[in-house]
């Protein structure tokens, strides 16, 4: 650890945040992707305080964009609600694992599994919104279906849920990963929803958006007993996260899908390759 | 159960009547849920800076404030509601923080609870069921963590 004024400290890491919570906000993201290697690597934290702190960062940006994008109608809660029975249970059985499995093998693996699912992603990297689908047997049943008004395209947008089974899958690994890793849950949720449900681009990340609160708030309560939530680091992390989410929702609305989901891929190849550097170097 | 299946017309319409008012209510939870928070963190931090103290073994040096161990962590700051508590009756600048993180973890459990008794009033079954088991499996896994 390099010696630093405590208050300059603080400050940068207010910063930093405020960066991770924007950027969360209109990705679906909790900011760990910025958070985690800022603190790590700018700041030489402990990378058990950096995740600690990703957590608090997930759960600010979460509650603080969520706020907005409910009332806007933007979140679709009942598909949020609905997905999260399988990301909480993924979070709790990726909580009980934890002291099993080898965390570098996994990093290596789930890196490997995103960079490969950037493909799909980057094929329609210039679509707006998809068409309404049919949907399928327990998306009629459950009503996983809406509408928003897209202040982009100035006209309202319909949209049912597709081939749900499927995204409900990948929204047990997204609360896996998040339990084992402490990183990973919004990359693999807004994907979820974008790639396996069909769903539009600005529903996926603001319903993700809705769900990564929850996620992290299934294992917080592990990290925090382990002593991972360092006050001095978090903090600044959970002000900062607030003030950048608070920012965010105000954007969202007025950028285009397509280039949500640009910026959208381009974080994801950084999250991957953050991963397969974790699962090459050793420790955790 | 299923009795709408196929009539995606019908469920269409019931899930706009019932938008309204679950949406101002989970977005004023979600709210007050972070500005409550907030307020408490901010206030450990104006004490934290004010005092130059944390409160607890590391006082406000950040080599050992950022120093990771977790045999000693709970004597640099508190890691359970208990030590919270005590942290808090002696005014500890890092005890108040603690609080208001732990304000702001509770932020989304308290958003499932009241979507669970939303939809209770609004008769709409299958999502109290959906929402009551997120919630059980959420307190499941703060239990077994504890």
């Amino acid at each position: 650890m390099l010696y630093m004024d405590p208050l300059l400290f603080l400050l940068i890491v207010l910063l930093i945040s405020v960066a991770a919570g924007l950027l969360g906000a209109i990705l679906g993201l909790g900011g760990g992707v910025i958070v985690v290697p800022a603190l790590t690597l700018l700041l030489h934290v402990d990378i058990h305080f950096a995740i600690g702190a990703s957590i608090v960062s997930v759960i600010a940006t979460s509650s603080g964009a969520a706020s907005a994008y409910v009332r806007e109608k933007l979140t679709n809660i009942r598909i949020g609600m609905f997905l999260e029975i399988a990301t909480t249970i993924g979070a709790v059985t990726g909580a009980m694992l934890a002291v099993l499995v080898q965390a570098s093998l996994l990093f290596l693996i789930f890196g490997t599994v995103l960079i490969l699912i950037v493909i799909p992603m980057v094929k329609r990297i210039g679509e707006e919104v998809p068409a309404k689908s049919e949907g399928d047997m327990l998306s009629r049943s459950l009503k996983l279906e809406g509408h928003y008004y897209d202040t982009v395209l100035k006209r309202d947008v319909e949209y049912r849920a597709d081939r749900t089974p499927l995204g409900f899958g990948m929204m047990y690994f997204a609360g896996l990963t998040s339990a084992l890793l402490g990183v990973g849950s919004g990359p693999f949720k807004v994907l979820a929803m974008d790639l396996a449900m069909r769903l539009p681009m600005k529903v996926s990340s603001t319903t993700s958006n809705f769900m990564i609160g929850v996620t992290a708030a299934a294992s917080a309560g592990i990290y925090f007993l382990r002593g991972d939530v360092n006050p001095f680091v978090a903090a600044p992390v959970a002000l900062g996260a607030l003030l950048g989410a608070l920012v965010g929702a105000r954007w969202l609305p007025k950028v285009k899908s397509s280039m949500v989901r640009k910026i959208f891929a381009l974080v994801l190849v950084g999250v991957a390759i953050q991963m397969i550097v974790r699962g090459l170097t050793v420790g955790i | 159960m299923g009795e709408k299946i196929g009539k995606p017309s019908n469920s269409k319409k019931g899930s706009d009547d019932s938008g309204h008012g679950i949406e101002v209510v989970l977005s004023l939870v979600l709210r007050w849920g972070v500005i409550a928070s907030a307020i408490v963190i901010l206030l450990g931090v104006v004490l934290m800076i004010t005092s130059g103290e944390s409160g607890y073994g590391a006082g406000f040096d950040i080599v050992k404030l950022l120093q990771y161990n977790s045999e000693v962590a709970e004597m640099l700051y508190p890691t359970n509601l208990q030590t919270i508590l005590s942290g808090l009756l002696s005014l500890k600048s890092f005890a108040v923080i603690d609080l208001g993180l732990v304000m702001l973890i509770a932020t989304p459990i308290m958003r499932v609870a009241m979507a669970a008794v939303i939809f209770g009033i609004e008769r709409d079954k299958k999502y109290v069921v959906i929402a009551s088991l997120v919630l059980a499996i959420l307190l499941l896994g703060i239990l077994t963590s504890a």
